[in-house]
């Protein structure tokens, strides 16, 4: 059974088409992602879907009720982290979520929830003297209070260093685990790569691609990606002559060959440079990822 | 769930000391500012001509009940006649008149020519009392209380029986000192900015920052967020305004002359009209910068011209028009009227119908605009 049924959704804003025809469909216990730049119209999509925008155009189905008909008897079922939450500043952990709790019908023990995000150190702690990663994990722990069959999450790690992102990671499989479907967006390809059973890659408003993540990669690249940075710039025609190179990306200063015999080119590529007599920096061999697919179908790169 | 909101707004008020500090020590700290300023020592120490061109029976004793106003009838504390320190001189009109014009004068009593004649004849004739409103707090209470010992005179004919019993004293007005006038003023700013910086800051805040947003996410219906919302500033209105009150009472023993229950009537009332006004400025302000200039120009401009610092009687005829518009001038008269008698510039039918007009058009209003999201 599908949890989440999205057709031909649109959102226009002035001359700004901000969604522009986007569908797909989330099946119960799925941890599916939109990833995009920003400005994609990820917060767009989801907000739309849960209820909290009109749409200019399609429908949205969640759990089999009709959003834009009646939303009411699904925010019951549902649960929302915002991209950015503000809340009552001078209330604590356990005072703002006894406050959500209130709100719903059915309810998760509110130091469980709290337990599930890892705040039983803050329980006592104002929103407003929490750290980043913490007010994040908050506002997941409001999220999950009524124990909801589908959690939305608006870019849940954005702005948390490293170890915070980690443990929303962390946060996003368990519930995972628990048969949680679970909406996230985000615009960094390891974190959908990692969390995401299947992914939808989003730009201006359109899905340019949607998949699980290591099937994308693969449909568009049996390639290795060689990545450096170079002052001379190595002229791409020059590059793309060399043996087992499908592609040359060049962007930002940063050069990406995409190459079908990995041995071959690097050979070729370390000759050409002792011949060009120059240097390569930050050299690299690695694997394709969604951000070399983003790449190949738009361009440009999900973070510039 | 009400419940919990409630709760959650309190402790979200209460956390917060600047809040705390403008909605209830702040009224506080200026009641005991001029309370100590006005206080008991403050008196009237104005200068009053009498004009007595009466040759018969009833001008002269209209003119010694006047001049009888310094004095304190045994068994009252001299301290709390407000008239005692008055200076009063007798003289022709030319004379004084002239005085009243250089301001050596702040009164003047005309007790005409013939006036005794008159009565005797069953012709109505008047006093004329000429006031300097430059003297703003004295003015009115002075026309109010010769306004009563010539009520009392004439009480006195229609009973044919000599007039020498009146008690001048008895007449309320002069028990009002500086800090009695002021006491309604202040509930008034304390209910106005309630509204505005209580009421309508936040709101604009919740909106911008997305509180009102994440609150619609919920099954929490909108009405019992503005409900709950509502009911917390009318507490906090009440709370202030009683402590404002028991504060004066207790400190300077303020008067509340007329019914608590009238007085909690009118209260109530004016603060459920400012929250609505609040509502109205957070419908329409888009940004929290927005939000603070309406407010601050809604603040001063109502401060000074509805009669909370001084009387609005002797403002100019162009600026009575900008008071008339203002609502704290309906809240400061009406709460004026209950606590202290104060001369009325408003019938109380016109002060609640008013201050209920400003109720209904502003809720009505705030609704029609509301907005749940920055944009
Ligand atoms: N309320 C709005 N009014 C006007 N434009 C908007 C509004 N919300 C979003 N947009 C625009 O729509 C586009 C998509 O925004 P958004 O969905 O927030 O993108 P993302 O979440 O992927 O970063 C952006 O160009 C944004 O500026
Ligand atoms: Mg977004």
């Amino acid at each position: 059974m599908t949890a989440i049924q999205v057709e031909n959704l649109v959102k226009i804003y002035g001359p700004l088409r901000a969604v522009d025809g986007i569908s797909f469909d989330v099946a119960k216990g799925e941890v599916f992602g939109m990833l995009g730049p920003n400005g994609a119209g990820k917060s767009t999509t989801t907000e739309m879907i849960e209820g909290l925008r009109k749409p200019d155009g399609g429908s949205i189905h969640v759990l089999g009720h009709d959003v834009l008909k009646n939303v009411e008897p699904i925010k019951q079922r549902i649960g929302i982290q915002l991209q950015t939450t503000s809340l009552f500043q001078k209330l604590t952990t356990r005072e703002l979520v006894k406050l959500f709790a209130s709100f719903y019908k059915n309810t998760l023990p509110v130091d469980e929830v709290i337990g599930l995000v890892n705040l039983e150190e803050k329980v006592n702690t104002a929103s407003k003297d929490l750290s980043g990663g913490q007010r994040q994990r908050l506002a997941v722990a409001i999220a999950l209070i009524n124990d909801p069959d589908i959690i939305f999450l608006d870019e849940p790690t954005t702005g948390l260093d490293p170890q915070a992102r980690r443990s929303m990671w962390d946060v996003v499989s368990n519930l995972q685990k628990r048969g949680k479907t679970v909406f996230l967006t985000t615009h960094y390809m390891e974190e959908a790569e990692r969390l995401c059973d299947r992914v939808a890659v989003v730009d201006h408003g359109k899905i340019i691609a949607l998949g699980k993540p290591q099937a994308l990669i693969h449909d568009n690249f049996d390639e290795t990606a060689l990545e450096f940075s170079n002052d001379e710039q190595l002229p791409e025609s020059l590059l793309a002559t060399l043996p087992g190179v499908e592609r040359v990306q060049n962007e930002n200063g940063i050069t990406t060959i995409y190459s079908k015999g990995v041995a071959r080119t690097t050979n070729a590529l370390m000759a050409l440079v002792e011949q060009q007599q120059t240097e390569l920096r930050g050299f690299t061999i690695r694997a394709a990822t969604l951000e070399d697919v983003f790449l190949k179908l738009t361009g440009r790169r999900i973070r510039d | 769930m009400f419940v919990q909101l409630y709760l959650s707004q309190w402790r979200e008020f209460a956390r917060d000391r600047m809040a705390l500090f403008f909605t209830i020590l702040f009224p506080l700290i200026f009641i005991s500012i001029f309370g100590l300023l006005y206080g008991g020592g403050s008196k009237f120490d104005e200068k009053v001509g009498i004009v007595l061109e009466d040759q018969g029976p009833i001008g002269p004793q209209l003119a010694s009940a006047i001049e009888g106003l310094t004095q304190t009838p045994e068994g009252q504390d001299a301290d709390k006649n407000v008239f005692s320190d008055m200076k009063f001189s007798r003289g022709n009109a030319s004379d004084l008149e002239s005085q009243l014009q250089k301001g050596d004068l702040q009164a003047l009593v005309i007790i005409p020519a013939g006036l005794s004649e008159s009565i005797t004849s069953g012709q109505p004739a008047s006093v004329t009392v000429k006031v300097d409103q430059s003297s703003q707090v004295f003015a009115p209470f002075f026309q109010g209380v010769v306004d009563s010992i010539v009520q009392k005179v004439d009480q006195g004919i229609t009973q044919s029986k000599p007039m020498l019993t009146m008690q001048v004293q008895s007449v309320l007005s002069s028990q009002i000192r500086g800090i009695d006038l002021l006491i309604p003023g202040i509930l008034a700013m304390s209910i106005m900015q309630l509204g505005l910086f209580a009421t309508a800051q936040p709101m604009i805040a919740m909106r911008t920052q997305g509180v009102l947003k994440r609150f619609n996410a919920t099954p929490l219906p909108r009405w019992m967020l503005l409900v709950s919302y509502v009911a917390m500033r009318l507490t906090i209105g009440l709370l202030q305004t009683i402590i404002i009150i028991a504060v004066g009472k207790l400190m300077f023993d303020v008067a509340i002359l007329g019914s608590i229950v009238a007085l909690l009537g009118w209260l109530l009332l004016s603060i459920l009209m400012f929250i609505a006004i609040g509502f109205f400025v957070a419908a329409i302000a888009k940004t929290e910068e927005s939000g603070n200039a309406i407010t601050q120009l809604i603040n001063f401009p109502m401060l000074f011209l509805s009669g909370v610092f001084f009387p609005v009687t002797g403002l100019p005829d162009w600026l009575q028009v900008v008071v008339k518009a203002f609502p704290l001038t309906y809240t400061v008269d009406s709460l004026k009227q209950v606590m202290i008698n104060a001369p009325p510039i408003n019938t109380p039918m016109i002060n609640f119908v008013v201050q209920l007009g400003w109720l209904v058009v502003m809720t009505v209003l705030s609704i029609r605009f509301f907005k749940w999201e920055a944009r």
